[in-house]
């Protein structure tokens, strides 16, 4: 195929979904309001077009990428002739457009899973919850399409904007040259990196999952039918989602570990910012749907919370997507931005118009029985995590308001965000351990004392044992204290509930353990996402308390020491490579003396015609261990005198956060995990509908 | 029925009246708090957001003061002492220049810098501090092909 | 060769949007109805939820997070209040069964899906008063005891 062709067939594919995914919007719509099946029936197969249409153009740019069609822009852009065939596919979410495009491609998906789904269920929410979507499909497939056509809606966006940007009109990934070009610029270098397939992929799911809740939650409002139906019904989606927005935490984290070469691994940059706020608010929301299953209690503040996490998922990519605040990760300055901060502002205004409307159908059936009770600690977990959110976003949003309303531009940096989020956060871990020792509706002093004993003489226990090996710091002694006091209250809650199983049921501890979890797969396994959580603390604290470096300039043969390690510089070695050239320094490391093996810190030259567009990356070497990682940066050599300049951290405990991010995953599998007995009622369901019609 | 307690009804009616307003306060409580340890260290942690001509207008009450510049970077000025890390540039914006020194890893993308956000302190000699430098790209993740044009 | 895929796209396109319209509406298996009315679907979800209290309330207290005198009360108070959701239930289903058309008994129903699942048909009945207990339920539907399986 021609790349003509190519891109014709990708453009108008996006073009047909669009106008379907229109159609299907308004058809759903109006055959739930007039109970039209046959129109239902036609906007159902519109969305399973545009799945398809949409994967078809997906499809068409890979192909276009992998065979090198620099003709079309975006290809000439993202790939060359000399990067390895992997980062050529995973440049479809490298730029921009690709990346606009992939997100369409998983909502034009999950919706169509979504109708299979509840092809028998849910009948009355259903057109709602397709039509919802579809809007939302449109949306990023305008962007796509039309927006970046200045002639159609191009006027409008580019009013708003300083009038030099309305040429370069983004969003077409299938936007043609006027030549060929004999080569493309490649993906940016700094992107090269096994984190480039799995970062953004993991992070995407989890944005655009988190749509299908947030879609049900105002056909919910829409309807009135405002029972728990639709929390039940996305509860897995809810936590597919959050599973990939942790997911998607995790890899950004350790890319940034190992790529950008500070040391660090989260430095508050507003796209980080932007990740975490709704992994906050969606972990608040995943506590407290738990108070409206058992007791209907907070039915709005779900609705806000789901809500709210639509909103930031939203607003993050706005963020990446508009150059509007300064960050590591933002994309060129765009014309899209003012199409973002519409559709933010749609979404809010349709559903706080909907929930006022509604408001009289969403009374509480209950109330809270006491203060002292597992219902007002996840009052309070939701309370600190929206908090936390808040900061966060106030911090990461102020600049653009500061300007707006003074004209004076104020920013805050780290600091501002741990001084905040710190404190902040030891609150939540100290209530995560708190929280499995209250019971449900009451607790009393006599059972709090009786509870809290054991894990609080715990927790003194290791305070004392930090300062005796010489902890001064205090920060260090409340953190890894509260860290004792959570992990021991939460082993409790295991003993505890094995034996009552066994003295129960009479089963052999080992099986009454096993039970234990599977029989109460969503507390068990919540409680694994809370060891998870905790082990993340210890990485946490342990690196940002305790974190020590140097740096110096050697000769080969020399040596730098850095508390019990020795590091031996042997020497540079320059070689080419493909893509680029590879300065490497030889390092033969010595703990306590032992050699104990060698690293090799790089640095790496990728050179292009255009000056401009040369540039080197940084390949930091880390050796760890479950204590310490030992984190060399070549940062400076002289290829001539064969020097070079080392900097040398150690990071304590951060193999703890990589844990506990794979513990936290394995606590939400099990906490997802289908039911027996969920199944069973199913079946049931099917039986009695099949035996209805006999 | 009989395995049924009495419901102490009295006892859940006094836990209901001025149940509402505990949690309320309570909640109340912890968001003021939330909030005073926002707004209090963003007092303290703010910084202002200067350009180059801000800069040297107010050149007498920033010094020594944190403050964040964004200027446009003169690339011919990068040095960079291998031994010691420290990396010296200036900032350029029509007349006015900022000399500006650095100390640590430098930046991948400084060499294809447009404009250079770095954040530190002004010194009386007219040398700016930066302790830590964010380098602006014209696009960052993404770059025109020369003589590229939208169809 | 693209025209003529453009062109089969958008005729294909436009005929799977097209053709529903041309079949008549008993065709489709579509209510835009869940089945419950939301009066009793709002009573299910509070008999539910009201069961989970009172298995947490049991969880609690045997992990001594509640004292004896609390959990008394509590439970007393949960099973008044199931009891009553529980009369409410079988009114309203009393009078929907009159209204809808004739549907079948719990227990034909738990017969076919033990059938269906492999299983010899096998009830469980309450030991206190001896009714039929249906596969999940946890209490007995008539006089509350727990059913023992």
């Amino acid at each position: 195929m021609t790349d003509f062709a190519m891109a014709d067939l990708g453009y108008v594919s996006l073009l047909l979904s669009l106008i379907l995914s229109l159609y299907a919007a308004g058809a759903a719509f109006y055959a739930a309001r007039r109970k039209r099946p046959q129109i239902f029936a036609s906007a159902r197969n519109a969305i399973f077009l545009v799945a398809a249409f949409t994967t078809l153009s997906v499809g068409v740019l890979v192909s276009a990428l992998i065979t090198h069609q620099f003709r079309i822009e975006y290809v000439a852009v993202q790939t060359n002739l000399a990067q390895p065939l992997l980062y050529d596919i995973s440049a479809l979410w490298g730029g921009q457009e690709g990346s606009l495009l992939f997100w369409a491609w998983l909502l034009a998906v999950f919706t169509a899973v979504v109708l299979i789904q509840n092809h028998d269920k849910n009948q009355e929410l259903l057109p709602y919850v397709v039509s919802g979507l579809a809007v939302s499909e449109a949306f990023f497939l305008a962007l796509l399409t039309i927006a970046a056509d200045p002639s159609i809606a191009g006027f409008f966006v580019a009013l708003p904007l300083n009038p030099q940007l309305a040429g370069s009109l983004v969003g077409n990934p299938f936007r043609m040259l006027d030549f060929t070009p004999p080569d493309g610029n490649g993906l940016n270098p700094l992107l090269q990196n096994p984190g480039m397939f799995i970062h953004p992929v993991t992070q995407y799911l989890g944005y655009v999952a988190f749509t299908i809740p947030f879609a049900f939650a105002m056909a919910a409002l829409f309807t009135g039918r405002l029972s728990d139906v639709w929390i039940r019904t996305t509860r897995r989606w809810t936590l597919f989602a959050w599973l990939f927005l942790s997911l998607g935490l995790l890899f950004g984290m350790q890319w940034a570990y190992v790529e950008l070469g500070w040391g660090g691994y989260w430095g508050w940059d507003p796209v980080e910012n932007a990740s975490l706020m709704p992994w906050l608010t969606a972990t608040a929301f995943l506590h407290s749907v738990m108070i409206q299953e058992r007791r209907g209690m907070l039915k709005v503040w779900n609705l806000v919370l789901v809500m709210l996490t639509f909103i930031l998922s939203i607003l993050g990519t706005f963020i990446t997507r508009s150059g509007v605040i300064q960050s590591v990760h933002a994309f060129g300055v765009s014309s899209l931005g003012p199409w973002f901060l519409a559709f933010l502002a749609l979404t809010l205004l349709s559903f706080l118009y909907l929930l006022f409307n509604r408001v009289d159908r969403l009374k509480e059936e209950n109330e809270l029985d006491s203060l002292i009770s597992r219902e007002s600690s996840f009052l309070l977990n939701n309370l600190i995590l929206v908090g936390a959110a808040f900061a966060t976003l106030w911090g990461t949003i102020f600049p653009m308001v500061s300007e707006g309303i003074t004209g004076k531009k104020v920013t805050v940096g780290a600091p501002f965000f741990n001084q905040v989020n710190g404190p902040i956060f030891l609150a939540l871990i100290v209530l995560i351990g708190v929280c499995p020792l209250i019971g449900w509706r009451r607790a009393t002093a006599e059972n709090l004392m009786r509870n809290f004993l054991r894990p609080f003489a715990v927790s003194v226990v290791a305070a004392l044992a930090l300062i005796a090996v010489g902890v001064r710091e205090w920060y260090g002694v409340v953190a890894f204290s509260a860290v004792a006091f959570v992990l021991t209250t939460i082993g409790l809650e295991f003993y505890r509930g094995t034996l009552a199983r066994h003295r129960q049921y009479n089963e052999n501890l080992v099986a009454a353990a096993v039970n234990l979890v599977t029989n109460n797969r969503r507390r068990y396994g919540g409680y694994i996402v809370h060891i998870g959580v905790i082990l993340g603390v210890i990485g946490i604290a342990g690196s940002s308390f305790y974190q020590v470096d140097t740096q110096a300039n050697l000769k080969p043969g020399e040596t730098v020491q850095l508390k019990q390690y020795t590091v031996q510089y042997d020497g540079l070695q320059v070689y080419p490579t493909a893509s680029h050239d590879a300065v490497t320094a030889r390092l033969t490391i010595f703990e306590n003396g032992n050699r104990v093996g060698t690293l090799s810190p790089e640095k790496d030259y990728y050179t292009s015609p255009d000056p401009n567009q040369s540039q080197s990356t940084t390949e930091v070497a880390v050796r760890t261990t479950a204590l310490e990682d030992l984190y060399i940066i070549l940062a400076g050599f002289d290829s001539t005198a064969g020097t070079a300049t080392l900097k040398v951290i150690i990071n304590p405990l951060v193999v703890w956060l990589w844990i506990g991010f794979g513990v936290l995953v394995g606590g939400t599998l099990i906490a997802a995990w289908p039911d027996p007995r969920e199944e069973h009622a199913l079946v049931r369901a099917r039986v009695k509908e099949a035996l209805a019609q006999a | 029925m009989s395995t049924i307690v009495a419901p102490s009804l009295e006892r859940a009616s006094t836990i209901k009246a001025g149940g509402k307003l505990k949690f309320v306060i309570g909640g109340l409580l912890i968001l003021g708090a939330i909030a005073f340890v926002t707004l209090n260290s963003f007092q303290s942690n703010a910084i202002y957001y200067l350009t180059l001509k801000e800069l040297d207008a107010q050149r007498a009450t920033v010094i020594n003061q944190p403050v964040r510049v964004n200027a446009p970077l003169d690339k011919s000025s990068i040095q960079f002492d291998d031994k010691t890390l420290t990396l010296k540039f200036t900032l350029k914006d029509g007349d006015l220049v900022l000399p500006v020194v650095y100390t640590g890893v430098v930046p991948d993308t400084l060499g294809q810098g447009e404009s250079v956000v770095a954040e530190g302190r002004l010194g009386a000699d007219g040398v700016f501090q930066a302790s830590t430098l964010l380098v602006k790209c014209p696009s960052k993740y993404e770059s025109q092909p020369a003589g590229s044009s939208a169809n | 060769m693209v025209t003529i895929a453009l062109a089969v796209m958008i005729i294909g396109a436009f005929t799977l949007v097209a053709y529903p319209y041309f079949k008549p509406a008993r065709e489709f298996d579509v209510s835009f109805a869940d089945g419950a009315d939301p009066v009793l679907e709002n009573l299910v979800v509070q008999r539910d939820s009201t069961y989970a209290a009172i298995k947490d309330l049991e969880f609690d207290h045997a992990m001594s997070k509640l004292s004896d005198a609390d959990y008394k009360s509590l439970r007393g108070k949960y099973e008044t209040k199931a009891v009553g959701i529980l009369q409410e239930l079988d009114g309203l289903t009393a009078a929907q069964k009159r209204r809808a058309r004739p549907t079948l008994s719990d227990e034909a129903i738990e017969r076919q899906v033990q059938q269906l699942r492999g299983g010899a048909a096998k009830t469980t009945r309450c030991d206190k008063c001896g009714v039929i207990a249906g596969a999940r339920d946890r209490y007995c539907a008539k006089c509350g005891a727990p059913v023992n399986r």
